[in-house]
């Protein structure tokens, strides 16, 4: 039952887009919204879509995982979109009943927030969830913003503490799931009974957790000390992140796209198809 | 022989679906006859604790069933928890699964969730107490100010405390200096002969299961490598240490003065069995005249 929470959603595998360096990988994130946002016709927004599609095949996750994760966010979509949909009034009037008006413009704006929505999402799970593993996410992290260290933000150790509860996060789950059983052994019933009821009987459940995590956050710290970690001063890393010719092509990729989505906003378009 | 618990050629996977798939079990069978303790043995991941979680029904097999008394367990899902209290099982290091303020408290947890009255659920944590060997000075203590043995056997005594007619441990033993052991098991066959119920132990030592167990089940990469009873299982002794497990150090040691010639009768798996063969001979030999 708690396995089957994917956390992260992380899929290892060894594709192009697995192996671009994960401090690029968050440059060409933050660059590919800011190119979702400059497309601003239906037509260029349609386009960075399928860019952002093409990037399934590339990382080589199965289409059935993407579309799973997405149908959590399907309500969210459709809810922007009628609101779209109902709330323009502009361009030509394709149909009205009741008090409800529906405007070629409200149709073109609905599929434009719609797509935007799953161009946003699909392009930045492509290039951060599934092909960057958590660690990698947050040693890159530590080492873009690595220059603010210089005005006492510690970097460092925001990142070792991201680092260590990312590392947990599976243990706890399932140490949860043995406690939960070892419980349920005992004849416990999580499932019946007025709320308080059930609240109750997960008592059995958090306070071993907490003292597991206490124990293990205490093991963690004199084993650290014990091999004299002392924080970000002087120290040097096992794997040191160099960028590769893969990631100066994945940065022009990208820059070449937003110069494209710049012309194609710039095409005229018959008047069905605008927004405006 | 009546058959407690049955496992009919069950399969289980581990994340099905996923990169990480495991094939925990495949095609297993294996009777626990009644009133019998049967020792389950085999390396590290080749599927113990797997198939002991369902012999109470914790996890529902991916294919194949399991019977309690001739009963499919997972028929009716309204009865799993009945099941749970006639099929107890004792977690790996159990000890981390206590919460309660006290020991009593503790012990009386299964018992309260099978809604026995005040009397009777006194009286079962008094006798599982008794059967670990726990004082009743300690029924008052929180249960995390104990020693690490102490508190194995709150949570044993917890189990034990739902009387159930079969007793499942997990490695009951891990982790506990040998005199803490031989208390764990003293406990376990205790229970068995107070109660007349039928024992499952998982184990990594073959000396503890030539000492305690009457059958053992032999698991190799989530298959039942061979199972019956004991003198049965160590006749097999070569391929045992094929597989890496070893037969208790005495049976090997009797074998190799056995295949030297010396008159040992076959089965010896403690050190007094041993004892109680070789002074014979011994003495044998002193009274020839020899050395
Ligand atoms: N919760 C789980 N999720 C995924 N795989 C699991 C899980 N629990 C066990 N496994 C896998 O299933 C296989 C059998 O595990 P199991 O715990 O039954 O072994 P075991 O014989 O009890 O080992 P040990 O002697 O170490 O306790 C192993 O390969 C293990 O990696
Ligand atoms: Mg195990």
């Amino acid at each position: 039952m708690m396995s089957d929470i994917t956390l992260g959603q992380f899929f290892p595998g060894n594709s192009p887009l697995h192996r671009i360096d994960p401090r690029m990988k968050l440059i060409l994130t933050i660059l590919y919204i800011v190119v979702v946002f400059m497309a601003d016709t239906i037509v260029s927004v349609l386009a960075v879509l399928l860019l952002s599609v093409l990037l399934i095949p590339v990382g080589n996750i199965p289409l059935r995982t993407v579309l799973k994760s997405m149908k959590p966010l399907l309500f969210i979509m459709i809810f922007t979109g009628l609101i779209n949909l109902f709330w323009t009034k502009d361009g030509i009037l394709v149909c009205s009943f009741w008090i409800i008006e529906i405007y070629s413009a409200g149709i073109v704006q609905a599929i434009f927030i719609i797509v935007r929505i799953a161009a946003l999402l699909l392009g930045s799970t492509m290039l951060i969830s599934y092909t960057t593993s958590p660690i990698a996410l947050t040693d890159g992290m530590e080492q873009l913003l690595a220059p603010l260290s210089r005005i006492k933000i510690p970097v460092h150790d925001f990142a070792m503490m991201m680092t260590i509860a990312l590392r947990f996060i599976p243990t706890l789950i399932e140490e949860t799931d043995k406690i939960m059983s070892a419980q349920k052994a005992r004849g416990a019933d999580f499932s019946t009974g007025s709320i308080i009821k059930r609240a109750k009987a997960l008592i059995p459940i958090f306070i071993p957790l907490f003292l597991s995590c206490i124990r293990r956050a205490d093991e963690l710290a004199v084993a650290m000390e014990c091999r004299c970690y002392n924080g970000g001063k002087g120290k040097t890393r096992m794997n040191v992140l160099h960028y590769k010719a893969l990631d100066f092509a994945a940065l022009a990729l990208v820059i070449v796209a937003g110069v494209l989505v710049f012309f194609v906003n710039k095409v005229p378009l018959p008047v069905f198809l605008l927004t405006k | 022989m009546e058959t407690a618990i049955e496992l009919v050629d069950v399969s289980f996977v581990y994340g099905t679906g996923t990169v990480f798939r495991t094939d925990a079990l495949s095609g297993v069978s294996v009777k626990i006859a009644k009133g019998r303790v049967s020792g389950i043995i085999g390396h590290t991941g080749s599927g113990k604790s797997t198939m002991v979680q369902m012999m109470n029904g914790l996890i529902k097999p991916t294919s194949g069933s399991v019977r309690l008394f001739g009963e499919d367990i997972f028929a009716d899902k309204k009865k799993l928890r009945d099941i749970r209290f006639r099929v107890g099982l004792v977690f790996q290091y159990p000890e981390y699964q206590l919460f309660e303020e006290t020991v009593y408290k503790d012990i009386a947890y299964g018992p309260t969730n099978m809604k026995l009255d005040e009397k009777e659920i006194e009286r079962r944590v008094k006798k599982a107490a008794s059967l670990v060997g726990l004082d009743e000075d300690l029924f008052s203590k929180s249960p995390f100010e104990l020693s690490g043995g102490q508190k194995r056997r709150v949570a044993i005594a917890g189990i034990m405390a739902m009387e159930p007619e079969v007793l499942v441990l997990d490695e009951p033993a891990s982790g506990l200096d040998p005199v803490g052991r031989k208390d764990i098991f003293k406990a376990i066959l205790d229970f068995r002969d107070a109660t007349g119920g039928t024992v499952v132990i998982v184990s990594h030592s073959m000396e503890d299961m030539a000492s305690y167990a009457d059958d053992i089940i032999v698991m190799n990469h989530g298959k039942c490598f061979v199972s019956g009873c004991k003198e049965e299982v160590f006749k097999k002794a070569d391929e045992l240490c094929k597989m890496g497990l070893d037969v208790p150090q005495i049976t090997s040691l009797m074998t190799r003065l056995r295949a030297m010639g010396m008159e040992i009768p076959e089965g010896i798996y403690t050190v007094e069995d041993a004892a109680k063969a070789l002074l014979p001979l011994l003495l044998q030999k002193a009274g020839g005249g020899g050395v």
